[in-house]
């Protein structure tokens, strides 16, 4: 159903703060990308996080 | 598949995406195309047993490269429930999930603007009830944005962070906020429930938002549409607009202000407010209540649902 899946972080976004800076009070929630294409071409991406309900 | 075509008398782009009249309308829970796909079944748009938050390109497209895309946001793969109802981790996710996907649309040569939204209640027009959202990539600067952005170079500055300041300072219109976002009903609302959520600080994007920010805009984003649903102890109509910088390569129009405009349909329990001969003949809305007195209405609402 699947090709081309990579997991991966999403990593600093360009135009922020380094993430030793992005932190609040609690640990940020990060985010990893599993990509996918559908059998007509089309991109699938699920997300994934750490923590409570991910 | 589409065709964009360009309206003169009103200079602005029309798109024609004939296609869309074969989308699924309102399917029963056991032909959702948005569930996750059940062994033996066959498969929905996301083939997997389980998922968590799902992005995909739309099968029915408004928009598609080399011209902008169109994609889907499901919030969860549960059937049941709306952003209200996610558990707040969830919520604060789907925050992540909309900055990365305005950061990989925005990037892309034919995209100069990303909507992230959400049509709520078949009054908006819904053809699918689980929970999700959706992306338009325009290939060009649509006319809301475009409009703020003539806004700012009216008011000499981030038109949002001065109508937000005039907002906090009157104080009858704020009907939720926290330490890092505030709700208001702005002072010329068109619709009777309209309401507004806007980060303190000036940020273009969500790109541009600290961790406690955008944990911030989804625990405001919740109050308001928890409110929403108790302000008439029913599921509430609406559609909701991400509004951000544009990410054309022309540095002028670059400027904005992080905020999330809700466009609620009903002006009262049972009774919906339709755009009519002044709103689309004239382009005048004629306003059914006041927005301090909605405002009011609201806030009392949310606090009902917090308690």
């Amino acid at each position: 159903m699947s090709e081309g899946s990579d997991r991966e972080p999403s990593g600093d976004p360009p135009g922020q703060p380094p993430a030793a800076d992005r932190r609040g009070p609690t640990r940020e929630l990060t985010l990893a990308a599993e990509r996918h294409r559908k059998p007509d071409g089309r991109l699938l991406i699920l997300y994934h996080w750490d923590g409570e309900d991910g | 598949m589409g065709e964009l075509r360009f309206e003169e008398l009103r200079g602005e782009w029309v798109d024609y995406a004939i296609h869309r009249q074969e989308r699924t309308f309102l399917p029963s829970e056991e032909h959702c195309p948005l569930c996750p796909t059940h062994p033996g079944q066959p498969p929905t748009e996301i083939p997997f047993p389980e998922f968590e938050i799902a992005v995909f390109e739309n099968r029915f497209p408004a928009f598609e490269a080399p011209h902008g895309a169109a994609e889907v946001v499901v919030y969860t793969d549960r059937h049941n429930g709306s952003f209200a109802t996610l558990p707040p981790q969830r919520a604060r996710a789907l925050m992540r999930v909309w900055r990365a996907r305005y950061e990989e649309l925005g990037a892309r040569a034919d995209v100069e603007y990303v909507l992230i939204f959400e049509n709520r209640g078949v009054e908006v027009g819904v053809t699918l009830h689980h929970p999700h959202g959706q992306i338009y990539a325009y290939p060009f600067l649509p006319p809301v944005p475009a409009a703020e952005r003539a806004a700012d170079t009216r008011l000499g500055g981030c038109a949002t962070c001065t109508l937000l300041a005039r907002e906090l300072d009157d104080g009858r219109r704020i009907v939720h906020d926290n330490e890092r976002a505030a709700v208001y009903v702005p002072h010329a609302a068109r619709w009777s429930y309209e309401a507004h959520v806007v980060l303190r600080a000036h940020r273009p994007s969500l790109t541009h938002c600290q961790p406690a920010e955008l944990d911030a805009l989804a625990e405001a984003l919740q109050a308001l549409t928890r409110g929403y649903d108790a302000l008439f102890e029913r599921p509430f109509p609406y559609v909701m607009a991400v509004h951000q910088a544009p990410t054309g390569d022309d540095a002028a129009e670059r400027a904005g202000h992080v905020h999330v405009e809700f466009y609620p349909p009903l002006r009262t329990a049972h009774k919906l407010k339709y755009l009519a001969g002044s709103e689309q003949g004239g382009g005048v809305f004629i306003a059914d209540t006041l927005p301090e007195e909605s405002a009011m209405a609201l806030r009392e609402a949310i606090g009902r649902a917090a308690a």
